[in-house]
Order: C-alpha cells, then structure tokens, then sequence
C-alpha cells in the first residue's frame, strides 16, 4: 500500500493533516477494488431489474400495485447486492486485511449525529456532507456542458434517431455524460492511487458513445442497456484493482509481537 | 503522524500503521508503546484466526489532546 508522504513539514500541513488521512483511509477502503465491484453489482441489479420487469405480464400485480412493484425491485435487489457484500467482506477478511492491515471506520450514525468536531471525521468511503454537495454541483454543471457538446454531434447522427427532437436528443446526451462523470468522478475520489484506471474511463465515454448513436429511441431501453454495460464496466475495472493489488503486495505474513 | 491516522478511524492493527507509516517494526512498537504510556491509545492482542493481531484505537484523551494540539496550530498560523 503506497504510503502517506509527509513532505509538507510546515505548520499549516501539520494542521491539514488528519483530513490528507481521511482522504488516505477512503481510499484505503477501495485499494482492492472491491468498492468498485459493489458499485457495478449495484447497477447490474438495476439492469436485472429492469429486464425482469419487461417480461412481467401487463397487468400483473408487481406491475400495476405501487407498493408489491417496491417490494418487487427491493427482492431483486438484495438478491444481487446481498452475495455482493458478501463476497466484498469475504475479500476483505481474507485477502485485504492480512496482506496491508485492518482498519475499521466510525459508524455511518456517528458521522451524522456527533457534534463536531467529530463529525468532521468520516469512515472509509464515506464523503463529507460539503463534498457530496460540491461534487453534485459539479457533475450537474459538467454534465450539462457535456452534454451540449455531445448533443451536437449525435445531431449528425439525425438519421439514426428517427423522430427524435433536439432536446430529447439533449436529453439523453446529458443522461449518458451523467453517468461518465459519475465514473470519473468515483475514480478520482476513490482510486487516485492507480491512474491506469482513467483507461476505462476511456472504454466508458466510447461504450456510452455507442450506445447513444446505436439505440436512442426508447429511453427505458437504453437506460437498461447504459446501467448494464456502466456496470461491466465498473465490476471490470474492481477485477482489474485486486488483480493489480494482488500482484503488488505481499501474501499475508504473521503479526508482529 | 500515528495519533493522525488513528484520528478519523475507529480501530486499526499494527499492520495497517506500518504500511501506513513506512516506519519498522522496533520503531513503531517503540512510538506506540509511547503513546500508550501516556493514555492516549489503547492496545489490543487479539486473534484473527491463529495469527496474532494487535488493535489499536485512539482513546478519548487521545482525540481531546490531538485536537486541542490541532487547535493551537491553526491559532498559531
């Protein structure tokens, strides 16, 4: 595990510290790549779930009652995220923790409710409130710029489109870079340690690309087809982190004494 | 550096302060045995599975001395 260089040695980088060792246990939780596994799982689910609920008849119950279609999607989904926080716990426990330690974060209760300042600490993984905020504002803004740009040139692709109007064609661009900047955004919060990983932020923006110009039309189709290819590529990229973390550190040695 | 690493975590082992910290094993002992004589951390020997593991916390002495420590450095500058 790279560690925490104190190269500031003036006062201010001494009082700055403990928010660079935040920063360092965030991403201390996903130097396996499991948090990226978790992510894709999640959107994998999203993908299941959506498929599942095309094949249910039209009028069937999980389709028309509000609160059994909740039930419905809540099923599915801990079908899907309940083997995949086991596995992340079962990788942890016996790949992360012996090969570079065992770290375990304040609860999520004591993050939100402690009065400061013990508040302003937080758990591995979990974002300051002033930061989710910002990051918010940032994809929003971004995304929207992005997508202009990326409106224009599928425009070209009219075509393809079929009766498609401008701002429907805004509209999906800018759902498309919403979630490249999702990505990107997690893989510079997360995973600022292996820049490689900028790669499939890369296949992302093409994957995306493709989809958009290839099929457009119905949105509830191409947002199956964005969350399950987004979360390939999510799941494919943890695989890609523990395999590098596997190769990089040493096999588990026994405890000082 | 051991108490500001200690800071926003809830427990960590000595393991993780030692990647963390690049220091040795004699020299990191040496700190924590330090720091536990003076109450601000609390050592535990434990087990994960057969292998030995020594969990470290920051104790509430701890945090109240590393953030008044926090606090003068911030008046100071």
């Amino acid at each position: 595990m790279p560690a925490i260089k104190y190269s500031d040695t003036t006062d201010a980088g001494q009082a700055a510290m403990p928010r660079r060792e935040i920063e360092k246990h965030k991403l201390y939780d996903n130097i396996d790549g499991t948090g990226d596994m978790l992510m894709g799982s999640m959107l994998l689910g999203f993908a299941l779930l959506g498929c599942l609920q095309n094949l249910l008849p039209e009028h069937s119950i999980w389709r028309t009652n509000g609160f059994a279609s909740l039930l419905f999607m809540y099923g599915v989904m801990a079908l899907v995220l309940g083997p995949a926080y086991w596995l992340r716990s079962l990788v942890k426990k016996h790949i992360t923790f012996p090969r570079t330690g065992y770290v375990a974060g304040h609860s999520f209760w004591r993050m939100m409710l402690a009065p400061k300042p013990a508040r302003t600490e937080t758990a591995p993984g979990v974002p300051t409130r002033a930061g989710m905020f910002c990051a918010m504002l940032g994809i929003t803004l971004i995304a929207a710029i992005a997508a202009a740009s990326l409106a224009g040139l599928l425009a070209f692709e009219r075509k393809h489109l079929g009766a498609l109007g401008n701002l429907e064609i805004l509209g999906y661009a800018g759902y498309l870079c919403f979630w490249l900047l999702v990505y990107a955004f997690w893989i510079w919060r997360m995973s600022r340690k292996q820049p490689w990983k900028w790669l499939f932020v890369l296949l992302m923006a093409v994957g995306l690309l493709v989809v958009g110009i290839i099929h457009p039309d119905d949105f509830f189709e191409m947002n199956r087809l964005v969350t399950l290819f987004v979360g390939a590529v999510w799941i494919s990229s943890g695989i890609a982190t523990l395999v590098s973390y596997l190769r990089h550190t040493q096999p588990p040695a026994a405890e000082t004494p | 550096m051991i108490v500001s690493l200690l800071w926003p975590v809830k427990e960590c082992d000595f393991l993780y302060l030692l990647n963390a910290t690049e220091m040795n094993k004699g020299n990191l002992s040496s700190h924590l045995a330090k720091l536990e004589a003076a109450g601000y951390i609390e050592v535990e020997k434990t087990y994960r599975g057969k292998i030995p593991m020594t969990l470290l916390r920051l104790k509430t002495s701890g945090r109240t001395a590393f953030d008044k420590y926090r606090k003068g450095l911030k008046t100071a500058i």
